[in-house]
């Protein structure tokens, strides 16, 4: 009698148990592919207001910033896959590099790698919420302020894979 | 010399031996020359007879035999399927109870386990706590907040509901500065030019 009871609660422990890390690997091995997008602003105070290509950017900036300009400079887009690097050409010479390293959950890991020219400025390991933005900014542009924003995005898991595409400037 | 009503009242302990030694001597001269008192002491010892007969009880088996009987006996009843179903469904329950109580333990563990595992918790349990947050949003819109010093590196977590969480920020720049946007949680990595040499 005893021993039946055992049995049953051993075989319960274990269906749950595999139930549970069922659930875990799949949570874990979501998105693979990586959309990135890259928009260059330069933000001045020449009073010309927000670049109508900005749209929903513009208001973000006026949050973080004082300035009365944001003009786009270039937009541009981006494919890869975690565990490769995908470079983008910014203005003024500057070269960024992202490399993508998981998906943890609604989190994108990657290490982004600032250059001007052949030096790097900034390297930064992170962790980007899918769909948002990070903000680089501060090196002078022209008349004004290089501001750099970083959107990722994961896509779901079992789309076909594509090896990283290099960015297009949208300018 | 006792009389017949002195030596009535002594033939019951008489016939049952608990006279003193003298009293039995005196019961027993006085029964030789009296016929009255010897018919009595004949009664008294039919009764005594029939009353220990009465008295007697049954012999009773042995302990183990007397269960085996026992046993024997209720094997040839035969039990209502009534009770039989509710003693075995009683024992059956009795069962059923321990195990869904260890399965209810057992799934329990299971979803802490699978709550600890998920993203949210792993993305909870690995955000650092930031004690520059008021410090860091009382900047907004003036990114002159020094989180960095060259050469140093320095490991930061944007707080509250930022989009990025950054482990790690390396420059060569003499001053980086890092906010966070409390309203949508945009994080700003600043890293204004050097002056000029």
């Amino acid at each position: 009698m005893l021993a039946w009871r055992v049995h049953l609660t051993l075989i319960a422990a274990a269906l749950i148990a595999i139930t549970a890390q069922g659930t875990a690997v799949a949570g874990g091995s979501a998105p693979q592919r990586i959309n990135l997008h890259v928009d260059s602003v330069v933000a001045s105070d020449t009073h010309e207001g927000v670049d109508k290509r900005l749209a929903g950017m513009g208001r973000r900036l006026h949050l973080l910033f004082n300035y009365s300009t944001y003009r786009l400079i270039s937009h541009q887009d981006g494919h890869t896959e975690c565990g490769q690097m995908i470079s983008f050409m910014l203005p003024g010479g500057r070269i960024l590099h992202i490399q993508p390293r998981e998906v943890d959950g609604d989190m994108i890991a990657m290490e982004l790698v600032l250059f001007q020219g052949a030096r790097p400025l900034m390297t930064t390991d992170l962790k980007l919420k899918n769909h948002g933005i990070l903000i680089v900014g501060g090196p002078r542009y022209e008349q004004g302020m290089l501001i750099i924003s970083i959107g990722a995005d994961a896509e779901q898991s079992g789309r076909t894979r594509s090896t990283p595409t290099s960015a297009v400037n949208a300018e | 010399m006792a009389d017949c009503s002195e030596i009535g009242l002594m033939l019951g302990p008489f016939e049952d031996g608990e006279l003193e030694p003298h009293e039995m001597q005196e019961v027993a001269r006085h029964l030789a020359r009296c016929n009255d008192c010897e018919k009595l002491l004949l009664d008294y010892g039919i009764v005594g007879r029939e009353l220990r007969t009465l008295a007697s009880q049954p012999a009773l088996p042995a302990p183990e035999a007397f269960a085996q009987t026992v046993d024997a006996r209720i094997a040839k009843l035969r039990v209502p399927w009534r009770r039989r179903s509710a003693l075995a469904f009683r024992g059956w329950g009795e069962q059923m109870g321990a195990a869904f109580a260890s399965m209810a333990l057992a799934a329990t563990a299971a979803v802490v386990t699978i709550l600890l595992l998920s993203p949210a918790a792993r993305v909870y349990l690995t955000r650092q706590p930031a004690a520059s947050l008021a410090r860091l949003e009382t900047k907004v819109g003036e990114p002159r907040q020094q989180l960095a010093s060259a050469e140093s590196p320095v490991a930061v977590s944007t707080p509250g509901n930022s989009e990025a969480i950054i482990s790690r920020l390396e420059s060569n720049i003499p001053s980086v500065a890092l906010w966070s946007e409390p309203q949508d949680g945009t994080t700003v990595i600043w890293l204004p030019d050097q002056p000029q040499q």
